[in-house]
């Protein structure tokens, strides 16, 4: 246990530290609809292109199908941390932009040897966007700015069980919960001039409910799947025009849109494993209260992805034990581009597991390097790098 | 884990030297909003309803009292020292001086000569908390004046004054009643200010008298003291004028347009600007002049003034201090009309120093040469809608 902690505290430490310089400035499709969707299933899976439907691996804990929980037998902790950095081009420029922060913590426990729980929180989309611009009245002058932020998150406890050594199962259940800000403001240099701020804050929050399974029909082949039932969403609009001192609000109630995702994995001798993954969901039909913002369209993501572990012996060379992942990831986002058009994402993988404490933990370092966009076809197009940190523990709490 | 964490801390920083962030070039129709909002300037000449008023003030309690004539404004100086106890019974007054000190600056023009000041008998019983007008006591007195005094305007810590030393008599004898004096200047072109009794330098007597057992002399210490303004002037025609000491306000309504300001604007400053008759104004070396301004709550087609009520939640103040052009900061006012928390029904312009100090600011009315009229310039911006 007190390893345990220690190292979570180490991790949380390392994390702390990379966050205290936050980059905060994100996608230029940050501002449409909840914002850029995040998919960080498992520090496995980030390395292997998102592969995550039917991995099946005792030190990650996987975010996306609750059915693959009863494969720890120990007690995790994973913390999540990202950077990523953007290079964001248009016809005639380009800019940089950076964003840094903690994305997720997750706990989970295996209360019988053939079922797990696990609680944590994680963030589904992600808006931050800021644009600036200088003019001037009658010589006075002042900057006009917007800055978007938010995005929704979801709270979650998810159950699996083993009732078959060939077969796992799961449910879980996502808090959805997000605010949404856009911050307008209106600046002057000269002190004697009022300032505006004017604010636009969507908050939403529901709850809905993901069903999984994980087979394995032949020894090292895995087959899965997840259905994450529809539901509502409930939305508060809020409108703030604080110099005028109005404010007004108003509730809705949306649907959101169910998630299908299946996928395959094959274990070669202990040593190789190699996944494929197809995970939908379909905002099309979305609505922002009683306006269909006419810029969401249905989701799709491909994911394929590798992973070799020269050795899983601890007593082996430190570069034996480490697991080099490669992976690829297509996917069209759920919204539109700014003149309509859809928008494709291409994102290259790779990432390495680099066990610690004996392999009682690891640090999962994965890259994205990618692509979404085209500027003849949407006006943008942006270079991603991403660098997922995971960091979980793995303890032995209740066995005597 | 040192080995890892220095590894992944190195990798992460070396991304970080690599990622610089630079601004975001693009503009705000990229959000794809209705409205995005747009910075103004609404510049509005002339008012669409304005008028002066004079509202009467008293100064009987204040700290100084005034002698002399200024710009169309004549202070007449109303002194009592109503209890001459200490000046024995059936004694003979020999001589008596008035002695005053001087209050602060003199209001005068660089050409201010000497004037003389006639002092008259006061025939009516005043009283220095409850008198305010000059017109109330214009025909309580005696026209004939008893003696005449030269006040000078030198800037002298203490002025004292020979009196009439029957009137005096009158007073100890009990002969006459004792309402006082009136101290009323002939051409003057300035205005003396003096401490009254309701400070710590009071206006006294110095009598000097004679009885069976010798001479002696007394100090009588003033019990009334005041000052009215009489208003020998006219106001030019085309003239707004805002004033304390002899009071005046003036009272603007100009129209701010709901179509070019809708309800969510922000108001980021408002300004109206007057034009000075430097000519007509009175000002004060050394006291500042503040204007101040206030919603009116009567609308401006019932204007009746100085029956005008005031929205006292809704005032700004602005000091005067350049010659040619008075600026007062509306900002606030504006705001409310814009945000629709008040009507506009105008707003009055005061005087925001002691009513008790005489100024007063002359500016052009909105019938005057355009160059010269009013002008509100509101800085505004009008609010996103997403």
């Amino acid at each position: 246990m007190r390893k345990l902690m220690r190292e979570v505290s180490i991790g949380l430490l390392f994390l702390f530290v990379l966050a205290t310089a936050v980059f905060a400035d994100g996608s230029i499709y940050s501002t449409r609809a909840f914002g850029v969707s995040w998919y960080f299933p498992s520090g496995q899976a980030v390395g292997m292109g998102g592969v995550a439907m039917s991995s099946v691996d005792s030190q990650h804990l996987n975010w996306a199908n609750p059915a693959a929980l009863p494969a720890s037998q120990t007690v995790q902790v994973s913390c999540v941390f990202l950077y990523q950095h953007l290079k964001i081009n248009s016809k005639t420029q380009v800019f940089k932009t950076g964003y840094a922060n903690f994305n997720g913590v997750m706990f989970s426990v295996p209360v019988h040897k053939r079922m797990g729980v696990a609680f944590g929180i994680q963030p589904l989309t992600n808006i931050n966007l800021k644009i600036k611009r200088r003019d001037a009245i009658k010589n006075n002058i002042y900057t006009k700015s917007v800055k978007s932020s938010g995005g929704l998150n979801s709270f979650f406890l998810m159950i699996g069980y083993r009732p078959l050594k060939s077969l796992l199962v799961g449910i879980g259940t996502n808090f959805i919960m997000g605010k949404m800000e856009e911050n307008w403001r209106v600046d002057f240099i000269d002190s004697h001039f009022r300032d505006n701020f004017d604010q636009f804050r969507t908050k939403a929050w529901g709850m809905n409910y993901t069903v999984g399974v994980i087979a394995e029909p032949l020894p090292g082949w895995h087959l899965g799947g997840i259905y994450g039932f529809s539901s509502n969403l409930h939305l508060k609009f809020e409108t703030s025009y604080y110099s005028a001192d109005i404010k007004t609000s108003k509730n809705a109630t949306t649907t959101y849109p169910k998630k299908i995702g299946i996928g395959t994995s094959y274990h070669w001798k202990g040593r190789w494993q190699v996944g494929f993954d197809f995970v939908t969901q379909d905002w099309q039909n979305f609505q922002l209260g009683e306006e269909k913002p006419n810029e969401t369209i249905r989701e799709y993501r491909y994911a394929g992805g590798i992973e070799f572990t020269p050795s899983r012996q601890t007593h082996a060379f430190y570069l034996k034990q480490i697991s080099y992942r490669a992976g690829f990831t297509y996917s069209q986002p759920y919204f539109l581009g700014y003149n309509g058009e859809k928008l494709h994402s291409y994102l290259f993988t790779f990432g390495f597991g680099l066990p610690f404490a004996h392999q009682t933990g690891v640090l999962d370092l994965s890259f994205e390097i990618g692509k979404m966009g085209d500027l003849e076809k949407n006006m943008f197009a942006e270079n991603i790098f991403r660098m997922v940190v995971f960091i979980t523990s793995n303890e032995r709490w209740f066995v005597r | 884990m040192r080995r890892i964490t220095g590894l992944a801390l190195a990798v992460v920083f070396l991304v970080w030297g690599c990622g610089e962030n630079s601004k975001n070039p693009f503009g705000l129709d990229l959000l794809q909003r209705k409205d995005t909002g747009s910075e103004k300037l609404l510049e509005i000449k002339g008012m669409t309803k304005e008028m002066t008023y004079h509202y009467q003030v008293n100064v009987g309690r204040s700290n100084k009292i005034m002698i002399g004539e200024f710009r169309g404004l004549r202070a007449n100086l109303l002194l009592r020292f109503g209890d001459l106890s200490n000046i024995p019974h059936g004694a003979t007054v020999e001589q008596v001086l008035l002695c005053i000190w001087r209050y602060d600056d003199v209001i005068k023009a660089s050409d201010a000569t000497p004037f003389q000041a006639d002092i008259h008998k006061i025939t009516q019983a005043w009283d220095d908390s409850s008198i305010t007008t000059w017109e109330e006591i214009q025909n309580g007195y005696e026209p004939s004046s008893l003696q005449s005094i030269q006040i000078t305007p030198e800037e002298t810590n203490v002025d004292s004054f020979y009196m009439p030393t029957d009137l005096i008599q009158a007073w100890v004898d009990s002969t006459e009643n004792n309402y006082g004096i009136l101290l009323r200047s002939a051409g003057a072109n300035f205005i003396k200010l003096y401490y009254s009794k309701d400070s710590a330098y009071s206006p006294r007597l110095k009598v000097y008298y004679s009885t069976n057992t010798g001479t002696d002399s007394a100090e009588v210490v003033a019990t009334e003291d005041t000052y009215l303004i009489e208003n020998t002037g006219s106001t030019p025609e085309n003239r707004l004028i805002v004033g304390a000491g002899y009071g005046f306000a003036t009272l603007l309504h100009f129209d701010v347009n709901t179509d070019s300001l809708p309800k969510g604007t922000t108001v980021n400053r408002a300004l109206l600007t007057l034009m000075v008759d430097t000519t007509q104004t009175i000002l004060r070396k050394k006291l500042t002049f503040v204007l101040s301004s206030i919603a009116v709550k009567t609308e401006p087609e019932a204007w009746s003034p100085p029956d005008i009520s005031l929205d006292s939640t809704s005032t700004s103040t602005s000091s005067y201090s350049e010659p040619a052009t008075a600026t007062i900061d509306i900002t606030h006012l504006v705001q409310n009309w814009v945000s629709q928390r008040s009507p506009n029904h105008g707003l009055r312009l005061g005087a925001f120093s002691d009513q008790t100090e005489l100024v007063r600011l002359s500016f052009y009315a909105s019938t005057a040469d355009s160059t010269l009229i009013p002008k509100v310039e509101i800085f505004y911006a009008t609010p996103p809608i997403k």
